[in-house]
């Protein structure tokens, strides 16, 4: 009776044990509890490889305000600006190891206080953001610098 | 399995999946940012545009995907400035926050400060 049942692929089995009932898999007509079992771990286990995939080709990304300032040095209200600046420095890991990168605070600003021939900037904010991506284990820790390059008002 | 117990059993998990989220929401935190007396040098000068203002905005992950990120910085002060017509703000401070969910997480910068217009 119970090869017969299972052969009959009726979705219901009896415990070998004794007469307590086990739910399985539901299987079509004609199918065997092997198959129709097979069918349910294989959609399973596709979900599962999806939602790693997903998972593991994701990236997360932080943002975080690091400073806020009226100018990089004491000035007056009695500046020309020039125009605005921006730059950016990252250092990365990969499986925890640094890979090298990132400038001080210091030297971008000074960079772009050159670059654009001024005396300070002014309405500056730093700002510090991470990137992991879970695959394969690489992070970035970058910082922004904005503001306004301007000349006089010392 | 009788239905009274089935029941019994569903209202147990459903109590635990709550519990979960509320302890999932809970697992975030909010770190002080930057502050600063004024955005950009106003002296004296200036005259306030209304009582402290907030802007903020939210990164959300879901399964690590980014779904949106947060504006920058910058771009919130701007928005506030503009927001009031002014030019700059004082008293400005920021923060930032994270809280993760059961499958995703979210990320926040808030910017409050007053908004000023600068007498030329």
């Amino acid at each position: 009776m119970l090869r017969q049942e299972r052969q009959a692929g009726r979705g219901v089995s009896h415990s070998d044990a004794g007469s307590a009932r086990t739910r399985v898999a539901p299987m079509m007509r004609g199918q065997t509890w092997a198959e129709g079992n097979r069918g349910v771990s294989a959609a399973a286990s596709a979900m599962v490889v999806v939602v790693m995939a997903v998972w593991l080709g994701g990236c997360i990304v932080t943002r975080h305000p690091a400073g806020i300032a009226s100018s990089s040095t004491p000035l007056t209200a009695d500046y020309t600006e020039i125009g605005p600046v921006e730059s950016n420095s990252c250092a990365s890991w990969l499986l925890g190891i640094p890979l090298g990168g990132t400038s001080e605070t210091a030297v971008m600003i000074d960079d772009l206080v050159k670059e654009k021939g001024a005396d300070a900037l002014v309405g500056v904010t730093v700002e510090h953001t991470g990137y992991v991506f879970p695959l394969p284990l690489f992070g970035s820790s970058c910082t922004t610098v904005k503001g306004q390059a301007v000349r006089g008002g010392k | 399995m009788s239905p009274r117990s089935r029941a019994a059993d569903y209202g147990v998990g459903l109590l635990g999946g709550g519990v979960a989220l509320f302890l999932g929401v809970l697992a975030g935190c909010t770190t002080p940012g930057a502050i600063a007396p004024s955005t950009v040098p106003v002296g004296e000068n200036f005259v306030e545009l209304g009582g402290r203002q907030t802007n903020s905005s939210c990164g959300y992950t879901l399964l690590s995907i980014p779904l949106k990120n947060p504006a920058p910085l910058s771009t919130l002060i701007e928005e506030l400035i503009a927001g009031k017509g002014g030019d700059a703000m004082i008293e400005v401070t920021s923060n930032s926050s994270t809280a993760f969910y059961l499958l995703g997480a979210a990320n926040c910068l808030e910017v409050q400060g007053k908004v000023v217009k600068v007498g030329k």
